[in-house]
């Protein structure tokens, strides 16, 4: 799962160091924008076929990494 | 002019002219106050008609300083609030105005100038001054309307001048090719002011009567909020770039059903996927979807398409349209030589829609704009395309003229600015494609002045945040790369071929 979502994310952001630095706000560092959200979502509908809307969450939820390995858990599991 | 002529009529029915963040403007109300506008310009001013700068997003306020403008034959800038302080100056320096509306928080360094704020604004709709303006001091037909600033390659926007000729000969043509009439509908006012593509809601939609909805860029950072707002509006008429709906397409209740006035959705701005025309059809069966096509040099919009299922089948891509009349669109080899149907080549056109060239800016207006022999004005697109039986089909760019989620960028535009980044020493931006071959993000691979020990992802945040001081964020690069040094070609340039090829991006 951890690496799944990793590999989403450096997909999406086009950077791999966030492989180290999975804390990081991702919004904060200019990675991701509201656009960036449409591509996680459609990314997490390919990789795990769990089709979200973007209102089903936050978006601290998809901040980091970890953020989103948290919420991908709590929902799939 | 029709837009002024049309605002006045529909000044005497109940009608609404556009509603923001739940504040409204009626017809009457822009009438009013576009006249106390025109009237405060013509007595200020006199027969100075410099264009007047508008800095703001989606303010009701900017609908009425415009028309006031038009109405007292000034042309007006729009900026939008994405334009960072050093790009609005680059504006204001070729401009010179005498006046800049700013509805925006964000201060503007020009004290030479006169500024009014939005509480400044409003004084001027309340006042009791007496109307003077009358319908002798609009703008008429060689008469500039607006003059809309575009990425330019070195790095300083291009101002194209708009006159009133060319809106007349869009407007007439494109309003009866995507079925507008005069019917109060509500229709979507998406895309910022400083596009060409909002011209579709100002002009087709306030020369008809409808009831523009505004989305703000605070309601587009909020994708719930904003869909949200487009669930309760009403809309009728959908005109954005298919970026948008590619975002609404995430969202299961945009549907006929949920959403069930929308007769027709109107792309411009960027390419129409088949992904995303045949996702609104099905979830839309009886709207139509209408592919338009046109550089802002030619006023929005020069060719346009129902599409049909059958296109989806087709082999080809979307077509992008039959071309408008009233101009002659030809597909040209490098020679100038006009080129058979299925033959690829430069798309150039000729006609009333034509701009006359960027505001003091010889140099690029001659690159790219020419005079035919019998006087009509033309454009180089630099755009690919080429005809099947009478329809244009788009095929790429020439140069390194980018469309980014509907924005049009030139890769150079962004360079440039990067290296007035202190550290940078040299940089070049390549677009990432997407599965369906569309540009998802940029990445620029840069060179520093000096080394140092920060991660990569340090150093990009720094670069980052530097730029933004030169260029809006749509046009920064998400991700950025330090190389100790480029790969060189043979001719000792940067090998872009070779930077993608070793998928360093």
């Amino acid at each position: 799962m951890e690496e799944k979502v990793l590999d989403m994310l450096i997909e999406v952001t086009g950077n791999d160091d966030i492989a180290e630095e999975k804390d990081l706000d991702l919004f904060e560092a200019g990675l991701l924008d509201s656009l960036g959200i449409i591509e996680v979502l459609l990314k997490i509908e390919e990789v795990f076929g769990l089709r979200l809307q973007p209102t089903d969450l936050e978006k601290k939820d998809m901040a980091t990494v970890n953020n989103l390995i948290e919420f991908l858990q709590s929902k799939i599991a | 002019m029709r837009i002024l002529e049309s605002i006045d009529k529909f000044a005497n029915t109940e009608r609404v002219a556009v509603r923001c963040l739940g504040a409204e403007l009626t017809y009457k109300e822009l009438n009013d106050y576009s006249d106390k506008i025109a009237t405060y310009l013509l007595e200020e001013f006199k027969e100075d008609r410099t264009p007047i700068v508008i800095y703001g997003n989606k303010e009701n306020e900017i609908l009425v300083i415009m028309i006031g403008a038009l109405k007292s034959g000034r042309a007006y800038v729009p900026l939008d609030i994405s334009f960072p302080a050093d790009r609005v100056n680059q504006v204001i320096t070729e401009v010179k105005p005498k006046v800049i509306f700013n509805c925006t928080e964000n201060p503007i360094d020009a004290d030479e100038i006169l500024q009014f704020n939005l509480a400044g604004i409003k004084e001027i709709f309340y006042s009791n001054h007496p109307i003077s303006v009358t319908k002798k001091d609009w703008v008429t037909d060689e008469d500039n309307c607006y003059i809309l600033f575009t990425s330019g390659s070195t790095g300083k926007p291009k101002g194209v001048q708009i006159n009133k000729r060319n809106l007349d000969s869009f407007i007439d043509w494109f309003e009866k090719d995507t079925y507008v009439d005069d019917s109060s509908t509500v229709m979507l006012n998406q895309p910022a002011y400083s596009f060409d593509l909002s011209v579709v809601p100002l002009y087709l939609g306030l020369c008809n009567g409808k009831t523009l909805f505004s989305l703000a860029k605070s309601t587009l950072q909020d994708l719930g909020e904003m869909f949200a707002q487009l669930i309760e509006s009403d809309i009728e008429c959908w005109v954005s770039t298919p970026t948008l709906a590619d975002i609404c397409n995430k969202f299961d209740d945009f549907n006929g059903k949920a959403m069930s006035k929308i007769s027709k959705f109107i792309f411009i701005g960027e390419v129409l996927t088949k992904n995303t025309a045949k996702t609104l059809m099905e979830r839309f069966p009886s709207a139509k979807v209408i592919n338009a096509y046109g550089p802002t040099e030619a006023t929005v919009a020069i060719s346009v398409i129902d599409i049909t299922k059958e296109m989806l089948d087709d082999k080809s891509p979307l077509p992008i349209g039959y071309p408008i009349p009233n101009c002659e669109l030809r597909i040209e080899d490098e020679n100038g030589n006009q080129l058979k149907d299925g033959e690829k080549g430069e798309l150039t056109v000729v006609g009333d829609s034509v701009s006359t060239g960027y505001l003091n800016n010889e140099e690029m207006t001659n690159k790219v704009f020419f005079k035919t022999d019998d006087n009509k004005q033309g454009y180089k697109t630099g755009d690919l395309a080429y005809y099947e039986n009478g329809v244009l089909y788009y095929s790429g760019r020439k140069d390194f003229q980018i469309k980014l989620n509907g924005f049009r960028i030139e890769i150079e535009d962004i360079e440039n600015n990067l290296r007035k980044v202190e550290n940078i020493n040299n940089v070049a931006v390549l677009p990432v494609f997407n599965d369906e071959n569309k540009i998802s993000h940029l990445t620029a691979f840069v060179v520093l002045n000096k080394e140092n020990d920060l991660s990569n992802l340090k150093n990009s945040m720094i670069i980052k945040d530097e730029v933004k001081k030169f260029i809006p964020a749509y046009m920064i690069p998400r991700n950025i790369k330090i190389l100790k040094s480029f790969p060189l070609n043979t001719n000792g340039k940067i090998d872009r071929k070779k930077l993608i090829a070793d998928k360093l991006c």
